[in-house]
């Protein structure tokens, strides 16, 4: 019998502190074939159990060690779970995934890469702390159809300010999203800076996006 | 041209830092509680105070920094501080910042909207910021004859503790508190008996059922 999503994660997330890395694959691999979808696992074991790391960081409760260790097992188990998706019909649009200059915390931009990934972009996710200056090399050698910024960290808004202005003057057209927490905790910033926002659930994001391209969605 | 107060806040935000950490390690809670390993900590959550003014300053956002403070004082106190410890460093800055620019008005605003943000509203925890420690204090001073300002600086301490607890519903972060606090007393020459007398202060002062019965309970732990 199928567990429910929330005993997966609880499993998942006894594992991600105890440092159990392979337990921790075992538990996504097995949720899979026991029918939960990739996209539910990565949101609602991973994603999930990300959140309730670092409650209990902010808790006290887990050291920053022990955060590090969950985390890079969460990055290991979001790669398994990406050789375990289906493979998507493209939809031929591409997509820049990256963490402003300063932001470290790249997991909540891989997951969004990789639920971009399963609905038919093209991502090409570039991870955390990108020069702002190579970010604008990069996506003027080859133009996306749009770019999302990740920042998680308040003081790392500096990042996405310079990230957007330097990208607005090399390629004025290009779409730019951005999220993270940091949005999240001052949306207003979003309208400021000149880059609109995306929910944090999956489809959300995805519908989202596909809105902002010409043509909508397709 | 003037540089923006955004970019001379960030380019002297270590200095002025280093200032405040200097000014809030002159009490000995900080040295005894946390040491030298305390004090990097404190350096660089002083820097992340910076930078977050900073970003408020260029986003005119004060709701940033009031997130940034409330969500801070979560970490703090799950790590033994109180929220008079962070709104003491978050005062310390404002002067320090107030004091070097004419026109640093908007930055000295974020930090005091931050202070302002750590502001219980609501229960046992927003009564309780209505009790003037000033009474008990008097009564700490005069009965373990210690100058009024340091009973005041520690039943504001200690009345802080009572609050964030109350409004994290968890005794134990007042009550692991006031058992360490003994200690302290004895390593920092205070006179015996002085945390006893504190809290009998406080039992005296309180009207609020949650607050007098979580001193009666620290009382009861007392050696």
């Amino acid at each position: 019998m199928q567990d429910s999503i929330i005993v997966v994660r609880e499993q998942y997330l006894q594992a991600q502190v105890t440092g159990d890395q392979r337990g921790a694959l075992r538990i996504v691999r097995e949720a899979v074939a026991d029918g939960h979808s990739v996209r539910a696992v990565q949101e609602g074991v991973i994603q999930a159990a990300q959140h309730e790391i670092g409650r209990l960081w902010q808790e006290n409760r887990l050291s920053i060690a022990h955060e590090h260790m969950a985390t890079a097992i969460s990055q290991m188990a979001l790669v398994h779970l990406f050789e375990l998706a289906p493979a998507p019909r493209a939809n031929g649009r591409t997509i820049v995934v990256a963490c402003v200059e300063g932001e470290l915390h790249d997991l909540p931009a891989r997951l969004v890469a990789d639920y971009l990934e399963s609905e038919g972009f093209s991502v090409r996710f570039l991870g955390a702390n990108v020069p702002t200056e190579s970010l604008c090399r990069l996506l003027a050698e080859d133009p996306p159809d749009l770019l999302a910024l990740s920042v998680t960290m308040s003081f790392n808004v500096t990042g996405l300010r310079a990230a957007v202005a330097a990208v607005r003057e090399r390629l004025p057209g290009l779409q730019i999203a951005a999220g993270g927490h940091a949005l999240a905790w001052a949306p207003e910033l979003a309208e400021q800076i000149g880059v609109f926002v995306v929910g944090a659930k999956p489809e959300d994001i995805v519908a989202g996006l596909l809105r902002q391209l010409p043509g909508g969605e397709r | 041209m003037n540089p923006s107060l955004e970019a001379r806040l960030r380019a002297a935000a270590a200095e002025l830092n280093l200032a405040a950490v200097d000014e809030e390690y002159r009490d000995p809670f900080w040295w005894d509680r946390y040491g030298e390993r305390g004090r990097r900590f404190a350096v660089a959550d002083g820097m992340h105070h910076f930078s977050y003014v900073a970003e408020a300053v260029a986003a005119a956002s004060p709701a940033l920094i009031g997130k940034y403070a409330r969500w801070l004082r979560s970490v703090l106190v799950a790590r033994g501080m109180c929220s008079e410890h962070l709104a003491e460093g978050l005062r310390i800055r404002a002067r320090l910042v107030g004091s070097r620019w004419p026109d640093s008005g908007p930055a000295v605003a974020a930090f005091t909207a931050a202070e302002h943000a750590l502001q219980y509203t609501e229960g046992s925890a927003a009564a309780l910021a209505q009790v003037d420690p000033a009474g008990a204090a008097a009564a700490v001073a005069g009965h373990c004859g210690v100058p009024v300002a340091e009973a005041l600086h520690d039943v504001r301490a200690l009345l802080s503790y009572l609050g964030d607890a109350l409004a994290a519903e968890d005794a134990e972060i007042w009550l692991t508190h006031v058992e360490w606090r003994v200690g302290f007393d004895r390593r920092c020459g205070r006179p015996e008996g002085y945390t006893a007398t504190a809290l009998a202060a406080l039992a005296e002062a309180l009207v609020i059922p949650r607050a007098r019965a979580l001193v009666e309970a620290a009382r009861e732990r007392l050696p």
